[in-house]
């Protein structure tokens, strides 16, 4: 995991929170979403179809693409594990 | 805890009984007004299908963990956590005066086994047949007189069997002589637990998290914002609307530390150890600690009386079903699939 100020995670997530509900429309307010809690199933209820829709809105938002492999199997899982995807890819475009 | 159940767990197929395991049918015309005083989340549930929600207590700590599977009109409460009694009062105290609704124990009618583990669907396709495995997850189906549905706390494929007691020893007798072929191990509730913290699910079995409400514990998508009428509504609802003030984090401490252990961060206390025990397949002590929010994020250093507590990212282990593809892998063939390492 690239390491990071609390305060720039805090930043990330209060970003990707807003992303989840303008772009995959979760219709619950920002502090409703976990930063642990799981995306997909059971969790916020994405589904693979939101999935795609999430690579793109990540890539638009934030600048980096999410590899279509096994690191992006991990990084799906939370909001978490996506801010984790977001700095380790930006730290390995530097 | 087993080091062979475990390794089951993360690498193979292991069974459990699950007679920690509470299950309540709710029946009758009103059997979905009596389930909305129960549970803090919208149901829209076709038959068999499942979701995962809590019974709060008034205050909105958890009372119970539970799993709602839609059985036509009727309902299957699989929970865990409290008594017997003590559930099946609160379960039936939610049935209103003149309503046609039922709360019936079905602890002595159903037993419960559990397959886990990335090839349990592998196994599952052996004892049920093929179709099986395109089961979604939080799905239930029919398999004769045994109701099997796909769920599991432990990050790896997961199969409930519910089972007729007078079936459960049959039943578990028939999965471990087919299990051989996966090397199947029966695993225990230290092992489900162990393996449940490690993948970040919430145990009601642990002391230091009993007392915490939905919102300590992230999980507040197993209630709906702004629902009211079911129990804890009341208490619930301010907390879901008010920032966070404090939150469940999961950290790795150097080495094994006491529960409530105060944890600092450049000499101000900003939490307490809530949930300490071992990562097995990290083969590593972790910690879950309620934390400041401002400070409960992952790769914080935090010092607990001289020892550095590194935040984490949950879950700390990577789950190999995240990894097998139904399609393509099975458990013979595992060494030459070259799957990713787990740690």
């Amino acid at each position: 995991m690239t390491p990071a100020a609390p305060e720039e995670r805090a930043v990330l997530l209060d970003q990707l929170r807003a992303l989840l509900i303008e772009r995959l429309r979760l219709r619950v307010p920002p502090q409703h979403i976990d930063p642990d809690a799981p995306l997909f199933g059971t969790g916020l209820g994405l589904d693979s179809v939101d999935a795609v829709e999430l690579v793109v809105a990540i890539k638009q938002t934030f600048g980096v693409q999410i590899p279509n492999d096994a690191d992006a199997r991990a990084w799906m899982r939370t909001p978490n594990s996506l801010i984790d995807a977001v700095l380790t890819l930006r730290a390995r475009a530097q | 805890m087993s080091a062979g159940a475990n390794h089951a767990l993360r690498h193979g197929v292991a069974l459990s009984r699950m007679d920690h395991v509470h299950c309540v049918g709710v029946y009758g015309l009103d059997a979905l007004d009596v389930i909305d005083r129960l549970i803090p989340r919208d149901l829209f549930l076709r038959d068999g299908m499942a979701t995962q929600s809590l019974l709060l207590n008034e205050d909105a700590t958890v009372f119970a963990d539970v799993t709602v599977v839609a059985d036509d009109e009727d309902f299957l409460l699989l929970c865990e956590g409290p008594e017997r009694a003590a559930l099946l009062d609160v379960a039936r105290a939610a049935v209103g005066e003149g309503e046609e609704a039922e709360v019936r124990d079905l602890s002595q009618r159903w037993g419960v086994l559990s397959v886990s583990g990335p090839y349990a669907w592998e196994l599952m396709s052996v004892y049920a047949g093929p179709e099986i495995v395109g089961l979604p997850y939080l799905h239930a189906v029919s398999l004769e007189d045994v109701i099997c549905l796909r769920a599991g706390k432990t990050g790896e494929y997961g199969y409930d069997l519910l089972v007729p007691h007078d079936s459960v020893e049959a039943v578990s007798a028939r999965l471990m002589a087919l299990g051989a072929a996966f090397d199947i191990e029966e695993a225990g509730l230290d092992d489900l637990d162990a393996a449940a913290w490690e993948n970040f699910f919430y145990s009601p079995r642990s002391e230091g998290l009993k007392g915490l409400n939905p919102a300590q514990l992230q999980l507040r998508w197993r209630a709906t914002p702004g629902r009211t009428g079911y129990r804890g509504a009341a208490a619930l609802n301010p907390l879901l609307e008010a920032p966070t003030t404090e939150r469940l984090t999961c950290a790795l401490p150097e080495s094994a530390l006491p529960l409530g252990a105060v944890l600092r961060l450049e000499g101000r206390p900003v939490g307490r150890v809530v949930h300490t025990g071992e990562a097995p397949t990290l083969g590593a002590p972790l910690v879950y600690a309620l934390l400041e929010t401002s400070v409960s994020h992952p790769g914080v250093i935090l010092d607990a009386d001289g020892q550095r507590v590194r935040t984490v990212t949950p879950p700390v282990i990577r789950n190999r079903s995240l990894f097998v593809d139904r399609q393509r892998h099975r458990y013979q063939t595992r060494a030459d699939d070259k799957l990713p390492a787990l740690t």
